[in-house]
């Protein structure tokens, strides 16, 4: 009966070692973070990246500058000093030395000039924050001259979290292909060493990182892609992540509770804002989408939907951006609604609407219930489409699938209200982020007006905003659902953590593990 | 031998009936487990305690009690009454999507057997070519072609499942119509339509209807995971198995909103498959029948 | 008929059965909403692009034009670029089969080991305290859909014990540090031929729950036919009469029953495949599994046709492939089909 024995002695190990190294393996590593998102790196060109890629890839990449949140300016990072003609039309930017691209090429002047040339020559993405740039220019290997045919404030600009990222010269030669299959040649603290689609990446430390690794850095950042929410939730938990950006704000309480875990919770300019579709029947009637307003319980979002993250916006421009205005929005208020939809003069067995939510963000779908539940009340009906962002998205980019409605969280593209009036409501053709199919010549022109003026007189730009915010509010072209804050939840042991509001990201080159 | 007396005549009478739920007390809880599912489908409005579709935050994600007896979701939705009227839809499911998956492969099967040769051999291989793929994976696809939602679904489940009817009618069209008194009407010059009508239906239809109850089970269930892998029912249709899955970011910390929902699949399920089985033993205790 | 021009048969058959497969699974995607040539070419395409993006997807072309090229190319294995990721669709699945072959393979084994024995109990023990134990359980794990058994299992060794890892195959300090190169895409047998136990170990904790999952959804099915079919073997004259003349029940039951039982039972082991098949759709999905099933829901969540039809289409043939071995091996062991 040895064979017996000995099984049962096998099995005991077998389960002992099972155990004892799923939970140690992550461990082993001092000298590494985890951080676990929900989305894959979809797209890698960072000409086109307009996602929630920058998770990842802002570890990588840099810009020429960073913005700085306390002091409401732009900071150094490739760029050094700056300074900008008396007319504000011509930008000089001294270059840093000593830095090398990922792939070994030298930057300089000639490289963050192609990269942005490149940028802007293939229209895709953000590229639009260049517009209004006539011409680059690279003097000598540290010098970058940069005219613009208005005053734009390019030291801000250059700080966007998309179409800024500086890529080195030697990649893009390799065409389209190789970024696609999952490369990256920038300047940042870390390179990409290998990465596993839907699964992970994993960034190494760049040795000849011009920040230098004198100080507490991790050695390697490991990027988990995890769909589940509740998986990533679970793995921090047990140690497998060491963090993660915006929890289910369900579970925000216990997970405060827990004392291997901190839950951090910063200002930031996320919001929500649902756009609704102008060109679209019903939506195309003014009272029509006034009466929709009143049917959304904005202080129910806030309060018990995004409960500790969520407040009443005043604005579609998170009140915690500068030029955002103030303004007295609707509320819950179905007499209201009722009243308008009957002036309306749309039939009322017309009072039907596609909502356009999707998957993978915490309470996107709680408000499309809601408000399904709530305009039941007053009979209009409201048929909810979910499904995953890329899908609803391009669904909504073309006129004829477009839904009524469609909310989104957004965040800048850099710190300006253009990264949300600019991008979702400004007149354009093709669509890509006008879900409200939104064209108000009077409404672009005080656009532009206050983005020509941000370089130069901040103060009539933000008037300038507000006013063009006003015309959104006249014409019911969207809810301004919740202003948000960005919760982080990391290990105990992770120390450093702060939260850039006009990155998507937590930097890993701040983090270092505590003693 | 022991199941002998499932033959005998007796049995239909109802103290025969008396004695055989007595004898088999997992019948009976098949029976009363499916009498109150479908009690709860029909009389939902009276069952209910809140209205399942009514959202009230103040009361979100708490636990079972007097108030909410199976706690309340994320939107403060009372989880019973959603159950309960998920009886609703998910009984719904089964018999729509049997009943169509039977008048899609019941007339075919009926042709094939009947007329053979080349007709049988086409459609046997037309009905070959669906069970070919595995189990669920065509009515993922089919879902995935012609657009999510329970409608698409269950168009979805009656279209991969429609063969195996066919091949059922046809094995037993084959049996009758070897029969003498089929040959005898057409010898007296009734026609194929009213033969088959008139004298192979009636005769075909019993084996058709105890495998649709019990495939009505499995309906339900592969109903339910379509709904979970979010391809089947969309909001506000209550559904269970669309109920777990929006509690899947929840379940870890709040059990009951994925457990009650869970709980009602495995009872429906689990009472007509006990129902199935002591059906089973009373028309055919050989048990042959492996699907 | 000799067992060549049997097997000359199916194969016949087996490429006609595919032939429709792919016929069904072409129309499918030909009537699948949204437009591909966005999704794959994503932002801000140009009307080129769009041009370009049309010839390479061969929507320029008649459709019985279509359809032809679309039958000879998924005969060669290949169906396109994913619109997601942006590779030969056969690119991805040969990534990925690795991951689902190691989870319905194990799962297979697992339940015919344990299920067969139970089945085979059940039969011999008919009406017996041993056998209605084994229906109850039987009967009620049927009961319970494939997602509730994975989520119990979650919150049981998950949430409340925290035995098991969370998701996926390998702990991520194994999956890259380089000293793991997967060969086969079977982890536990990859680690195994590189020698690295800590691998072999890790790879096999990930493996828990996923095969649990499978592994119980698919038993009652097993447990059941094998019963049946054992049940029926019972009865036969030659059973009987061995009993009849005073052999030993357990002899009986063991030797002759259960041999003459394993045959058919052949054939359990091609349709546990298929239902293996579509519980590991749900089962990859709940535990982020990288194989098939996962690779296709997401596929259809992404409106990615060249990955769904290229998954369906592979999936399906895989199973008329197993259950060709399946009839084949019938074929060969079993003496009365031999001759007929």
């Amino acid at each position: 009966m040895l064979s017996k024995k000995f099984v049962f002695a096998m099995l005991a190990v077998c389960s002992a070692t099972i155990m004892s190294t799923s939970t140690a393996m992550s461990r082993d590593d001092a000298n590494q973070i985890t951080y676990v998102f929900s989305n894959d790196i979809k797209e890698w060109d960072p000409a086109v990246i307009y996602s929630t890629e920058v998770r990842t890839l802002l570890n990588v990449y840099e810009t020429l500058t960073r913005f700085d949140p306390a002091a409401g300016k732009a900071d150094p990072l490739l760029a050094t000093s700056w300074s900008v003609s008396d007319d504000g039309l011509t930008w000089t930017f001294k270059l840093r030395e000593g830095v090398t691209f990922h792939d070994g090429t030298p930057f300089d002047a000639e490289a963050a000039k192609s990269s942005i040339d490149r940028t802007m020559k293939m229209g895709k993405g953000a590229s639009y924050i260049w517009s209004g740039v006539t011409s680059i220019e690279a003097p000598d290997s540290t010098t970058l001259l940069m005219k613009t045919e208005k005053p734009m404030p390019l030291d801000l600009i250059a700080s966007s979290q998309y179409g800024a990222f500086i890529v080195s010269p030697t990649a893009t030669e390799k065409g389209p292909e190789w970024f696609a299959n999952g490369n990256e040649a920038g300047t940042g603290p870390y390179r990409l060493a290998d990465y596993s689609r839907s699964q992970q990446a994993v960034l190494e430390k760049f040795d000849d990182y011009w920040g230098g690794w004198t100080g507490d850095h991790f050695d390697r950042v490991v990027v988990r892609f995890v769909q589940e929410v509740s998986t990533q939730v679970q793995m921090l938990r047990g140690g497998e992540g060491d963090l993660m950006i915006s929890p289910p704000p369900n579970l925000l309480d216990t997970l405060s509770q827990d004392q291997e875990l901190k839950v951090d919770i910063f200002d930031s300019w996320l919001n929500i804002p649902l756009s609704i579709n102008t060109q679209k029947y019903p939506t195309d009637n003014l009272k029509f989408r006034e009466a929709l307003t009143y049917l959304m319980d904005y202080a129910a979002i806030a309060e018990s939907i995004f409960p500790g993250t969520g407040s009443v916006p005043k604005s579609c421009l998170p009140q915690s951006i500068a030029g955002s205005g103030q303004f007295d929005l609707p509320s819950f208020d179905p007499e209201t609604a009722r009243q308008l939809l009957e002036e309306s003069g749309i039939p009322e067995k017309d009072w039907k609407v596609n909502y356009y939510a999707y998957n993978g963000r915490e309470g996107i779908m709680e408000i499309a219930e809601m408000f399904q539940a709530l305009a039941a009340q007053v009979g209009v009906t409201v048929d909810i489409q979910n499904g995953e962002w890329g899908v609803m998205w391009d669904k909504q980019r073309t006129l004829e699938t477009s839904g009524n409605m469609f909310a989104m969280v957004w965040w800048a593209d850099w710190a300006s209200p253009t990264g949300w009036l600019t991008t979702l409501w400004r007149s354009e053709d093709p669509t890509l982020f006008n879900f409200s199919y939104y064209s108000n010549a009077d409404f672009d022109k005080l656009l532009d007006e206050a983005t020509g003026l941000q370089g130069t007189d901040p103060e009539a730009a933000a008037q300038k905003f507000a006013d063009a915010q006003g015309k959104l509010h006249e014409d019911a072209v969207a809810m301004c659902l919740v202003d948000l804050k960005q919760a982080v939840v990391y290990r105990a042991d992770v120390e450093g953590v702060e939260y850039n509001p006009a990155y998507e990201t937590i930097f890993a080159y701040e983090l270092h593990r505590a003693d | 031998m022991s199941d002998m007396s499932a033959h005998d005549p007796a049995m239909i009478q109802p103290r025969g009936l008396a004695a055989f739920l007595r004898r088999r007390p997992l019948f009976a809880f098949g029976i009363a487990g499916l009498a109150t599912i479908v009690a709860c489908a029909l009389f939902a409005p009276f069952i209910a305690t809140h209205d399942p579709v009514a959202i009230n935050f103040a009361d979100k994600l708490v636990g079972p009690s007097a108030e909410h007896l199976f706690g309340t979701d994320n939107l403060g939705r009372d989880i019973f009454s959603r159950v309960v009227y998920g009886a609703r839809t998910s009984l719904l499911i089964g018999a729509i999507v049997t009943a169509l998956a039977i008048a899609i492969g019941a007339p075919l099967g009926l042709l094939a057997g009947y007329f053979g040769g080349k007709t049988d051999a086409f459609m046997m291989r037309g009905c070959d070519v669906f069970l070919a793929f595995p189990p669920l994976l065509l009515p993922i696809a089919i879902t995935a072609a012609i657009g999510t939602g329970l409608l698409n679904a269950m168009i979805a489940l009656a279209i991969s499942w429609f063969p195996w009817y066919a091949r059922i009618m046809r094995s037993s069209v084959l049996r009758i119509r070897s029969e003498l008194y089929v040959d005898a009407a057409r010898a007296m010059g009734v026609s194929h339509g009213r033969v088959m009508v008139r004298h192979i239906v009636p005769n075909a239809m019993t084996p058709i209807i105890v495998q649709g109850s019990l495939d009505f089970s499995y309906t339900i269930l592969a109903a339910a995971s379509l709904s979970f892998i979010g391809i089947g029912a969309q909001p506000p249709q209550i559904e269970w198995g669309l109920m777990a899955s929006q509690a899947r970011s929840l379940f870890m910390d709040f059990w009951w909103t994925v457990t009650f929902p869970g709980l009602a699949i495995f009872v429906t399920v689990l009472s007509i498959n006990l129902i199935g089985d002591g059906l089973r033993d009373l028309l055919d205790p050989r048990g042959s029948s492996t699907r | 008929m000799t067992l060549g021009s049997y097997i000359g048969r199916r194969l016949l058959m087996l490429v006609i059965i595919l032939a429709g497969v792919i016929t069904i699974t072409f129309f499918l995607s030909r009537v699948l909403p949204g437009s591909p040539v966005e999704m794959m070419i994503g932002y801000r395409p140009t009307a080129e692009e769009i041009e370009a993006a049309k010839i390479e997807l061969g929507l320029d072309k008649s459709l019985p034009v279509q359809y032809l090229s679309f039958l000879v190319d998924a005969a060669r294995g290949d169906f396109g670029k994913s619109l997601s990721t942006g590779r030969p669709v056969i690119e991805d699945i040969g990534q990925r089969a690795g991951a689902t072959l190691e989870l319905t393979f194990t799962s297979m084994v697992l339940v015919l080991l344990i299920g067969i024995p139970l089945g085979v109990i059940s039969a011999v023990n008919r009406e017996k305290p041993a056998d209605q134990f084994v229906r109850a359980v039987s009967i009620a794990g049927a009961a319970l859909p494939v997602f509730m058994v994975g989520i119990l299992l979650q919150m049981l060794f998950e949430g409340q014990l925290g035995w098991f890892p969370l998701q996926g195959r390998l702990s991520s300090s194994l999956l890259f540090d380089g000293s793991f190169e997967p060969r086969t895409g079977l982890y536990v047998i990859d680690s195994l031929i590189a020698g690295s136990w800590s691998t072999f170990f890790d790879a096999l904790a990930h493996l828990v729950l996923p095969v649990a999952t499978l592994t119980l959804s698919t038993l009652p099915l097993v447990t059941r036919i094998t019963r049946n079919m054992m049940m029926e073997v019972l009865e036969e004259e030659y059973i009987r009469t061995a009993h009849a003349y005073g052999v030993r029940a357990s002899y009986v039951h063991y030797r002759y029953a259960l041999r003459a039982t394993l045959i058919p039972l052949i054939t359990v082991a091609g349709l546990t495949y298929g239902y293996m098949l579509g519980g590991t759709v749900v089962v990859e999905f709940i535990f982020d599994w990288p194989g098939l099933g996962g690779y296709l829901v997401r596929s259809i969540s992404r409106n990615d046709f060249p990955a769904t039809v290229g998954v369906t289409t592979v999936l399906a043939a895989s199973y008329l492939l197993i259950n060709l071995v399946v009839d084949l091996l019938y074929h060969a062991v079993d003496p009365r089909l031999r001759n007929t």
